[in-house]
């Protein structure tokens, strides 16, 4: 059948498209929280019965949640809500390396994770207030957030024994149409660890899931995210310097550098 | 015995050299968090200098109640016994 651009059957076929995706955000969601709630409770004794250690236990929880989160992403496209696109994927499987991405949207870690195996990530201390969560994020060995003083220390820990550590240097979602403004926890890992970052940009379009979005603003097509996984960043002049000025010295390096590769990737797309 | 103007100025001076603080924005009421961009990561090299400066043994509670330029030279003449 020849359907005309704009004809009344196109149209109804987008708005029931449009009903259909705003349907599976709404079950993306409510799985998300439940798996939140049961994956943790079910796994927590489960990795305590197995036989092994602390370290095996961490490694086992990690690749459940790569496993799970894979699984939550395929879904995800199979039910019409999003696609993607990786390049660079096989630079973020090497061990100990520090994963810097931009933070556009909700559902950015679940990708990284999804992509990155034996991932660390630094969570939210208030996770650990959770009942259901608290005994599962300490087998991870994923770090709180609630202390700066012990936050370098841990993470280079972490990568030292081949972890990968993913950090969003902003600290929390981008406020769209505002310049990307990165903390400086970021840096200092990179100063004081001594450790060359791999940057990630992530592009959604058209936008979706930022901050000040409820679940329900989705777009009026699919979105697509995009994973653009750059070579390692040369910032070894920094790792010569007093570490608290090269933390800020090197932290207004990486927001000029992911601006810019943000606006490229931006123009890319459309 | 160092006088509390002297404890002011190398802190003033630390801010300065460590954090890139200009000098003329810092007065003794000045935020360290709020006013100076000083973060927690920071904090920590604060109290490693004037650890060395004061040569004395500076406990995690010492600076717990510090927020602004003036508590840290408070902090400061406490611990080398000035009042």
């Amino acid at each position: 059948m020849y359907v005309e651009t704009g004809s009344p059957v196109e149209l109804m076929l987008k708005v029931m498209n449009y009903y259909w995706r705003l349907i599976a955000t709404a079950i993306a969601f409510i799985l998300f929280g439940i798996g939140g709630i049961f994956v943790p409770l079910l796994a927590t004794p489960v990795l305590y019965l197995l036989p092994g250690n602390k370290r095996l236990r961490q490694v086992g929880a990690r690749k459940l949640i790569h496993i799970v989160f894979k699984a939550y992403i395929h879904m995800m496209r199979a039910m019409g809500i999003l696609t993607w696109d990786v390049q660079g994927l096989e630079k973020l499987q090497r061990p100990g390396i520090l994963v810097l991405a931009n933070h556009p949207t909700l559902l950015d870690v679940v990708f990284l994770v999804a992509f990155v195996p034996n991932a660390n990530c630094i969570v939210k201390s208030r996770l650990m207030q959770n009942p259901a969560m608290k005994g599962f994020v300490t087998i991870t060995g994923y770090i709180t957030n609630d202390n700066g003083e012990t936050l370098v220390e841990k993470a280079c820990c972490s990568m030292d024994s081949g972890s990968a550590l993913i950090i969003f240097p902003e600290g929390t979602r981008t406020t769209p149409g505002s310049e990307l403004s990165f903390q400086r926890g970021a840096a200092n890992i990179i100063v004081r660890g001594k450790v060359k970052p791999t940057p990630v940009v992530i592009n959604c379009q058209p936008e979706t899931l930022s901050k000040h979005q409820k679940w329900y603003h989705i777009p009026d097509r699919k979105f697509h995210l995009s994973f653009c996984v750059l070579d390692d960043m040369e910032v070894e002049k920094y790792m010569e310097m007093n570490a608290s000025v090269a933390a800020r010295q090197l932290t207004r390096y990486l927001e000029d550098t992911y601006t810019q590769e943000v606006m490229l990737d931006e123009r890319r797309s459309i | 015995m160092k006088t509390r103007e002297a404890v002011y100025l190398k802190v003033v001076e630390i801010l300065s050299d460590l954090f890139e603080v200009d000098v003329t924005d810092i007065s003794e009421s000045s935020r360290l968090y709020d006013d100076l961009d000083i973060d927690s990561i920071d904090a920590i090299d604060l109290v490693v200098e004037l650890k060395s400066y004061a040569g004395k043994k500076i406990g995690p509670d010492d600076f717990k109640s510090v927020r602004s330029v003036g508590d840290v030279v408070n902090a400061v003449c406490e611990l080398l016994g000035n009042e």
